[in-house]
């Protein structure tokens, strides 16, 4: 069985941000202590109306080992600024679930179940990418091996974590542009993401950027962009998300700017008609000046969201 | 392809400029052959160029660490960049700190430094011991391996004292302030005996440098 995140009713829309340190958009160190930029806080005081669910990212502070005391006070501080109603989750970034080698995987286990159990989070969030390869780090996650090895190497990380994590993981269909648009094997990456879901029966998130940009690349375009949304674990879908993407010079780009195209709207509508478990629709990375006001820019496409979504939740 | 898996052959296109021109230029890797060419050589120098100029977290560039370790290594060799990328050395880093102790960055580098031009030595360890020393004053609980050979744990930080030449160099971090320059002998002796061991009581000649140390921020070991 499947294991969703226990969420009865539809969330409506929720926020997501990733907060790198020492960014205007992310956390601030104090000493050894933190907490979020100003600018952050005042966004988030501004518009907590508009969201009913936060989920933030997990970036390393330092090149400290792991340890929960360097994170828990700027977490604290950041979880202050939103309502105690809303639901938390955790968009992991280490897990590499989609490695094709073996690697260390407790000191992330651990650590991630210390966030989930001392912030109550209700999921835990990762693109199915290869974040690292050797022990380095890459300029951006590449999509996984597209082969039948790598795909039960996916399988065997996911059902890893799957089985140790203390809240549910909810595995995102990975991006496959920010400068990497290329892959690895001759799978279709609809039916391989379905079959990792599946085998592994795990909730997952379909990111609209993801799936746009991933046609892209293989030539759609226009209406065909949106074909082929079957072959995708559609019922095991517990999160959908949508973050700033633009095409520039013919390439799809999850710039992650805070500014949504048409085609990821068009996306989502498809998706909360085809989706029959989704709960949760993101706005991930909104981008904001100085006093917390979203970017002009981003408000035409933003508006439409927050009206879709508050007629798929009533 | 033949004899390597997924992930080394993946790896060898991001980090090794050679065998990813061959790739490029012929290659027919069964599963490889999707990959779109010219997004991979972006891919793969972007790796090379973040290994040397992007910022370390929480830390400087490896070119700002080592710009005269750099600039020698230029003239006596323009590919060093794509060398280090393939040494044993890069091999033994990790910048994640969450998959156990590997060689830092910089003393990566350093090695692959005196590795490849042998009068290099003084100039690399001091670009080194400087860049190892400034970052453990930020870092209580280093995720990288501490070099034992070059550096030694004091009460409240690390302390390295070199001689190079007729001079001797202090590089040392205590309670998260980084502190270096030229010593004399009876200072690094004053440190040797008290601060880097446990020594007896302190002899009535030393006590004034060992004052002197401990305003600096230095905590003895011995009995004061």
């Amino acid at each position: 069985m499947t294991r969703f995140p226990e969420i009865k009713d539809r969330l409506g829309l929720g926020l997501g941000m990733d907060m790198p340190w020492g960014k205007v958009i992310g956390f601030q160190n104090e000493g050894d202590s933190g907490r979020p930029s100003p600018r952050v806080e005042k966004f988030l005081q501004s518009h907590s109306q508009d969201f009913s669910y936060f989920f933030f990212s997990f970036q390393p502070r330092n090149r400290n080992q792991l340890d929960l005391a360097e994170y828990q006070p700027a977490y604290e501080s950041l979880l202050s600024h939103i309502p105690k109603s809303w639901n938390v989750a955790l968009h992991q970034t280490t897990c590499n679930l989609g490695s094709a080698e073996p690697y260390g995987r407790e000191q992330v286990i651990d650590f991630t179940n210390q966030l989930i159990n001392t912030f109550q989070l209700r999921w835990v969030n990762e693109d199915l990418g290869i974040w690292s390869l050797r022990g380095k780090s890459l300029p951006y996650p590449l999509p996984p091996f597209l082969n039948a090895a790598g795909l039960a190497a996916c399988i065997d990380n996911v059902a890893f974590y799957q089985e140790r994590l203390h809240a549910p993981l909810l595995v995102e269909f990975p991006g496959f542009t920010d400068g990497s648009n290329f892959y690895i094997g001759k799978a279709h990456a609809y039916d391989y993401f379905r079959a990792v879901v599946e085998e592994t029966n795990s909730p997952c998130t379909l990111d609209t950027g993801h799936l746009l940009s991933y046609q892209w690349l293989l030539g759609k375009r226009g209406e065909e962009i949106y074909s082929e949304l079957e072959r995708l674990p559609l019922s095991s879908c517990f999160e959908i998300h949508l973050s700033g993407c633009q095409v520039v010079n013919d390439r799809f780009i999850d710039f992650h700017h805070g500014i949504i195209m048409d085609e990821q709207i068009t996306m989502l509508e498809k998706l909360l008609a085809r989706c029959p478990n989704v709960k949760a629709v993101t706005f991930e990375d909104p981008k904001f000046d100085e006093h917390g006001v979203l970017i002009e820019k981003s408000l035409k496409n933003f508006l439409r969201l927050k009206e879709i979504v508050a007629r798929w939740k009533a | 392809m033949e004899g390597l898996n997924l992930s080394d052959t993946l790896f060898r296109l991001l980090y090794d400029r050679a065998y990813r021109e061959k790739f490029v230029a012929e290659g027919e890797f069964s599963d490889f052959a999707t990959i779109d060419r010219k997004e991979l050589n972006r891919f793969g120098e972007a790796i090379e160029r973040n290994t040397f100029t992007g910022p370390l977290l929480a830390g400087k560039s490896l070119e700002e660490c080592f710009p005269q370790t750099m600039k020698i290594l230029e003239e006596a060799d323009p590919e060093f960049r794509r060398d280090f990328l393939l040494s044993e050395f890069f091999d033994s880093y990790s910048d994640l700190n969450h998959s156990g102790k590997f060689l830092s960055l910089e003393e990566a580098f350093y090695k692959f430094a005196v590795g490849a031009v042998t009068s290099l030595q003084a100039v690399a360890l001091h670009e080194f011991l400087t860049a190892h020393l400034q970052i453990l004053a930020v870092h209580a609980n280093p995720a990288f391996r501490l070099n034992a050979d070059l550096t030694q744990p004091l009460r409240n930080g690390y302390i390295s004292i070199q001689r190079l030449g007729n001079q001797i160099t202090l590089y040392a971090c205590v309670t998260n302030k980084f502190i270096s320059g030229p010593i004399d002998e009876s200072v690094a002796e004053v440190l040797k005996k008290y601060f880097v061991r446990p020594a007896a009581e302190i002899r009535p000649e030393h006590k004034d440098l060992v004052e002197g140390l401990r305003e600096l921020g230095f905590v003895p070991l011995s009995k004061t």
